[in-house]
């Protein structure tokens, strides 16, 4: 039998769940579905709550991952990040407002620019120290944002809150009616979320995020090997604020509407928490965190009577897995995962060492 | 000789800041240009692996069409013992799994069983189950005997006979023929398609470098003309010039003075008691720390001299100098192999956005420089470890990777910082082979910091031994072995035969 054959290569299933993309995308869909099933039924389920719901979470998934740079690879902490969006939303809703000719890609590019130049001066200020002064300033910017968004009338309506009364592109350039633009910009919500998905991680592959790897675990050794500190701190700063402006942008054009007392320091610790939870590297598990921390509220707790009196329980709730997972998990529910896979395994193994007995 | 200009902090003179910069662009584009040559071979390679992999698939494609034809053919022994390669193994499975339950059940009948089913220690089965599972372990074999039979006797009723066995054996030799014919042809198509493709590619890849060594010889040119500028000197054959070096921390001085030459291919080393200010020169060279006085002049593979003290620290990489450090500092999250891309940082030339979106530019660089740094794994004997994170890896191990990154940085003066620290004797003896092929191979000058007097009498060419910071002998091992201050400073007393035994 010389001829026999033999399968070479591994299954098609295999190969496509075996890439990296895979996760991103399996969210993508299912999100789509859910806005799918949504336009089938008419609103029935899900309902536009959970639905916005939803998209919240994308839009702070977002900025989550522009944290991932920071936290994840460069192993800084800051907490302007609700600065930052902050200025993204009330760029967004000034230039609609007061600007009607302006194209919408026009005000995420000068969104992202006023970010970045803003980032850039802080950045060049705080990054030069080692340690905790990047957390410091940016918690002083952080105040200096929220007082600016609170008392600069023109700019922000202050603390009534300002708001754009039509969607962007859908709405205003090809005329759709209101609902159907907001189904239409969820589906762009969830392609920018994947897309960044993507790129982020990209990223994180690459020798930038190797860089930023290096600095995080050994200066020294990341300086001896060329890496520039400044250059890449400054770098993952910049990435996280740019994140966090589109963010901004993204979240007054969905929801609308927006606040100061949205952009408190109260918001950076939650972005905080949620990347923390996630594992602060892993791209879907700052998903998870970010549902945990901003969605559940809004998708499943909002139409119970008890959360909805005492909404305090579910800020301690969030508080307590927050502790949990630093202090049991710090890789994040990505490590939650892995352990629960590995406990299945080994009850398995139990089993079959009770029913069979050892090998031999 | 070679010179150069450059003092960036006090009175830069005029095209001392051009020259520095021609140094960087010189750099870039000869990396580049050693990067599309690398680039053409690896697709060669590759090229070649995926022809390989595809005739593979397509061979084991067209025997699959041919199997049953084939099996027809065969003899009946023979079919049945294919047959039975692919039936046995589930059965044998099978019957293990059924042995091994009636074994367990006979056990926990006679109590010889612990809570999670392990067998007591010391404890046995009775005779009459013994002999029960014997007789079922002969069961099994007989169905396995019966299944034989059974697929031999399949096979011989249903063989060909006369006329339609030699009708198909005439077929089946056609097919076969026909088949390699295909393969051939197949081969013969790929393989001109292949060399197409990478003509063309060399071509671009030719051209590109061409391109670029027109230009690289242009800056060269400039560069000759700012030779007269320089201001610094060397003479041929010295790598590294300490010239009056001094740190002080506040009031205390950490290196005082210190001048002395590193030539060209040797293995220096510098030694002192604790706290004698060894690692502060080199952090001084390595520009970790600036020095208060003094020059640091360094020629590097080219034969340009720098003063290194204009260069920040994280540039003195890129001229081609690397250090180690004397509390290993490798990335934990990085595996091994990434920890050797770390140190080729410098290699990777494409931008921000590129990475982002993975062009082809980005993969292309990615994987001459992993092919580099998996060549280098392969001299440093790690690459069965290439895939595992370093952390909890033996000290000698993580030696190694320090070594390594050096090499994949391509460096012309490596730095090590108590290269043998925390090592055993067997790992030590390693680690000085290692180092010595290094200084052959790469044709490196190695200059070190050791406390180990048996190594550093071993390896070194010239020893400089320094005291608080001053230099207090500088000669070949047996000079310094001698030097009265070397012993008094190491020892405290005149007693010459203490210190040999150190």
């Amino acid at each position: 039998m010389q001829n026999r054959f033999e399968r070479l290569d591994k299954g098609i299933v295999k190969r496509y769940t075996s890439h990296p993309f895979a996760g991103f995308i399996l969210i993508g869909i299912l999100l789509v579905a859910l806005q799918v099933i949504a336009i089938l039924t008419d609103g029935a389920w899900p309902k536009s709550s959970m639905l916005n719901g939803f998209a919240t979470v994308m839009i702070y998934a977002i900025v989550g991952y522009g944290f991932t740079y920071l936290l994840g690879y460069a192993g800084l902490a800051s907490l302007g990040t609700a600065g930052f969006v902050g200025l993204g939303a009330y760029i967004t809703s000034f230039a609609l407002r007061n600007l009607p000719g302006v194209p919408y890609l026009a005000v995420i590019l000068a969104t992202l620019l006023i970010s970045l130049a803003l980032g850039a001066i802080v950045g060049f200020i705080s990054l030069r120290i080692e340690g905790i002064f990047l957390a410091i300033v940016t918690l002083g910017l952080s105040e200096i944002f929220y007082q600016l968004f609170q008392n600069w009338l023109d700019f922000t309506n202050g603390p009534n809150g300002a708001n754009i009364s039509k969607f962007p592109i859908f709405q205003t350039m090809l005329g759709m009616s209101r609902q159907d633009s907001q189904r239409a910009f969820f589906i762009l919500l969830v392609l920018i979320t994947v897309g960044l998905m993507m790129l982020t991680h990209n990223l994180g592959k690459s020798s930038t995020g190797r860089a930023m790897l290096a600095m995080k675990n050994s200066s020294s050794a990341a300086q001896a090997m060329g890496i520039s500190l400044l250059k890449y701190r400054l770098l993952a700063f910049l990435l996280s604020t740019a994140y966090a402006g589109l963010g901004g942008v993204l979240f007054m054009s969905y929801l609308r509407y927006s606040a100061p007392q949205n952009y408190t320091i109260l918001f950076s610790l939650n972005i905080l928490a949620a990347v923390l939870i996630g594992g602060s590297r892993n791209l879907i598990g700052t998903f998870l965190g970010s549902f945990i921390v901003f969605g559940i509220t809004p998708i499943f707790l909002q139409d119970i009577t008890f959360f909805r009196e005492n909404p305090w329980v579910i800020n301690v709730t969030i508080g307590l897995i927050i502790i949990l997972v630093v202090m049991f998990y710090p890789g994040g529910l990505v490590q939650l995962a892995r352990n629960i896979k590995a406990f299945f395994l080994n009850l398995l193994t139990k089993r079959r060492l009770l029913a069979y007995g050892e090998d031999d | 000789m070679a010179k150069t200009t450059d003092t960036r902090y006090f009175g830069d003179p005029k095209g001392a800041k051009q020259r520095r910069r021609l140094f960087g662009e010189i750099e870039k584009l000869e990396n580049s240009i050693r990067m599309s040559q690398e680039l053409v071979t690896l697709k060669e390679k590759q090229l070649q692996a995926k022809r390989e992999r595809a005739l593979l698939k397509r061979d084991q494609q067209l025997k699959k069409a041919l199997y049953p034809q084939e099996l027809a053919l065969a003899e009946p022994q023979a079919v049945a013992q294919e047959k039975l390669g692919s039936l046995l193994p589930p059965l044998v499975n099978k019957q293990r799994l059924a042995f091994r339950k009636l074994r367990q059940d006979l056990r926990r009948k006679e109590g010889l069983l612990d809570q999670e089913g392990r067998l007591l220690p010391g404890k046995a089965l009775s005779q009459a189950s013994q002999e029960t599972l014997d007789a079922f372990l002969n069961q099994q074999k007989a169905e396995q005997e019966a299944l034989a039979r059974r697929l031999e006797e399949e096979a011989r009723t249903t063989r060909l006979k006369g006329a339609q066995q030699e009708a198909a054996l005439a077929a089946y030799q056609k097919a076969l023929a026909h088949k390699e014919e295909s393969l051939s042809l197949l081969g013969r198509q790929m393989e001109e398609k292949d060399r197409q493709q990478l003509d063309a590619f060399a071509a671009r890849q030719k051209a590109k470098a061409a391109k670029q060594a027109a230009l690289l010889k242009k800056k060269q040119a400039a560069l000759l003309i700012s030779d007269s500028h320089a201001q610094h000197q060397l003479p041929e054959d010295v790598v590294l010039r300490l010239d009056g070096l001094s740190m002080t921390f506040g009031g205390l001085k950490a290196v005082d003075d210190l001048s002395f030459d590193v030539r060209k291919g040797e293995i220096f080393g510098l030694i002192g008691p604790n706290g004698a200010g060894k690692t502060t020169v080199f952090n001084c060279i390595t520009q970790f720390y600036k020095p208060t006085s003094g020059n640091i002049l360094y020629r590097t593979r080219e034969g340009n001299v720098l003063r290194l003290n204009n260069y920040q620290v994280h540039d003195i990489i890129s001229k081609g100098i690397v250090r180690t450090f004397q509390n290993v500092e490798v990335i934990a999250e990085l595996s091994i192999l990434e920890n050797l891309l770390i140190a080729a940082h410098k290699q990777f030339r494409s931008s921000l956005f590129s990475q982002m979106f993975n062009t082809r530019r980005v993969r292309e660089e990615e994987q001459v420089i992993r092919h580099r740094a998996l060549q280098v794994l392969d001299y440093c004997g790690l690459t069965a470890l290439k895939d595992y994170p370093p952390v909890g890896q033996p000290y000698g191990v993580l030696k190694r990777i320090e070594l390594a990154r050096t090499l994949m940085a391509g460096a012309n003066l490596i730095i090590l910082d108590e290269p043998a620290a925390g090592l055993n004797d067997q790992e030590t003896i390693e680690l000085t082979q290692l180092i010595r092929r290094i200084q052959q191979d790469y044709h490196a000058t190695i200059f070190l910091v050791e406390h180990n007097m048996g190594l550093v009498m071993d390896l070194c060419d010239h020893i400089c031994a320094i005291s608080f910071g001053k230099k207090l002998a500088y000669g070949t091992p047996a000079d310094i072995q001698n030097d009265k201050l070397v012993q008094e400073a190491y020892l405290g007393t005149n007693d010459q035969g203490e210190l040999e035994a150190v």
